[in-house]
């Protein structure tokens, strides 16, 4: 795309997938993104669970990646 | 399913070299009935398939008047352009679109129109401009600006060379890499700006090309007061489907091929070379 990469490294496509999910798809697709199934939090490799990401994104209420 | 998944056949017409890596397409579509129902506006695009390679978001460089054909003003830059440069005429494309909202031709009525452009960027404004010069008498001064990495990057120098014969329109040329012979400026064409004695509370202003080149041009007419509802520019992202499907071309909430590919700055101040969005 146009020569560059948008989102260069692992911190900015995490913060991509979470607010993707949970914020921008409200206004593009007027719905959330997430049905709350809990897949991705039984079967992260790594043990993300989305729910306290988000808590923790609106506790801190920063987005600097 | 929708019709726009769906590519429609278009036959090669004309083919014109405009640099060494630079190619204009002519096309029309095999069935006539697509051909006199498309429609589209200035800054819009087609998803163009070279068939059993990929498919790629190109704008449309066309007056929306040009009924029987359409252009693709192309640059190689790896396997779908490249390939499309090979093509003959006769040969056959795939064509999605058009897609996107196009500029704010209904807000320029009337208003001084200013026109940035840098680097690769010039294809979505071309239509626009053509739009301006074949309905002069429904704006005012135009002033084109327009920015080359290397002044053989320069291309439709024919065309300037005419735009520039009409009422109140300059134009100004500014190249990084100046040749002999070169008639423009060297430098960035965010410089030029300043040399213009524009009519502030008149302008619309138009910008196309690379995010670095656009943030230092919006930063420029700011700071010359121009509000922010009335600084538009184009942007390109990654496109896949090309209609709000996919999620590949977003920025923030906002879906580049849907909510764009063109935007007024006051929709995206808060985006606009915010890292990773
Ligand atoms: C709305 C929109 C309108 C567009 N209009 C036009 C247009 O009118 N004319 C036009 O030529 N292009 C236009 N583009 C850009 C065009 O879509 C890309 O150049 C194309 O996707 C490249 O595909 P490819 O298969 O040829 O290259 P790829 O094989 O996908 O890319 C090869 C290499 O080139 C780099 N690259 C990709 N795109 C560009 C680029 N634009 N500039 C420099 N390097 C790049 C890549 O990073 C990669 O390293 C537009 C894009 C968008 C989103
Ligand atoms: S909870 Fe389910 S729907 Fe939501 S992000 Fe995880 S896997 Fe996707
Ligand atoms: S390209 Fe698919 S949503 Fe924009």
């Amino acid at each position: 795309m146009a020569g560059f990469q948008v989102r260069t490294n692992p911190m900015q496509r995490y913060r991509q997938w979470l607010t993707h999910k949970l914020a921008g798809w409200q206004e593009q697709q007027g719905r959330i993104g997430c049905t709350g199934c809990g897949r991705c939090i039984a079967w992260c490799p790594v043990g993300i669970d989305l729910t306290e990401e988000a808590e923790a994104i609106l506790w801190e209420g920063s987005l600097d990646v | 399913m929708s019709d726009l998944f769906l590519p429609r056949v278009a036959v090669i017409d004309q083919r014109t070299q405009e640099s060494s890596n630079i190619f204009t397409l002519r096309m029309q579509f095999e069935d006539s009935d697509a051909q006199e129902t498309f429609s589209f506006s200035p800054g819009q695009f087609n998803m163009v398939t070279l068939f059993g390679v990929g498919e790629i978001a190109i704008s449309i460089v066309n007056d929306p008047l040009d009924s029987h054909f359409f252009d693709h003003t192309i640059r190689i830059v790896g396997r779908v352009s490249e390939g499309l440069s090979k093509l003959k005429l006769g040969d056959h494309v795939g064509i999605r679109g058009p897609f996107g909202r196009g500029w704010p031709m209904q807000e320029a009525q009337g208003r001084d129109v200013l026109l940035v452009t840098g680097g690769l960027g010039c294809a979505p404004l071309v239509s626009v401009i053509r739009y301006l010069m074949n309905r002069r008498d429904q704006f005012g001064h135009i002033n084109i600006l327009q920015g080359v990495k290397h002044a053989n990057d320069l291309i439709w120098r024919e065309q300037y060379e005419k735009w520039i014969q009409e009422k109140d329109v300059k134009v100004l040329l500014a190249a990084d890499v100046a040749t002999q012979g070169w008639q423009g400026q060297q430098g960035m064409v965010t410089e030029l700006i300043d040399q213009l004695s524009l009519r502030i509370g008149r302008i619309i202003a138009l910008l196309c090309g690379p995010e670095l080149m656009m943030m230092a041009a919006i930063a420029n007419l700011r700071s010359l007061g121009l509000p922010d509802n009335q600084i538009w520019f184009s942007m390109e992202r990654n496109m896949q489907c090309g209609m709000g499907q996919c999620g590949h071309c977003q920025i923030g909430p906002k879906l580049v091929c849907r909510d764009g590919p063109v935007f007024c700055y006051s929709e995206l101040a808060d985006f606009l070379g915010s890292k990773g969005f």
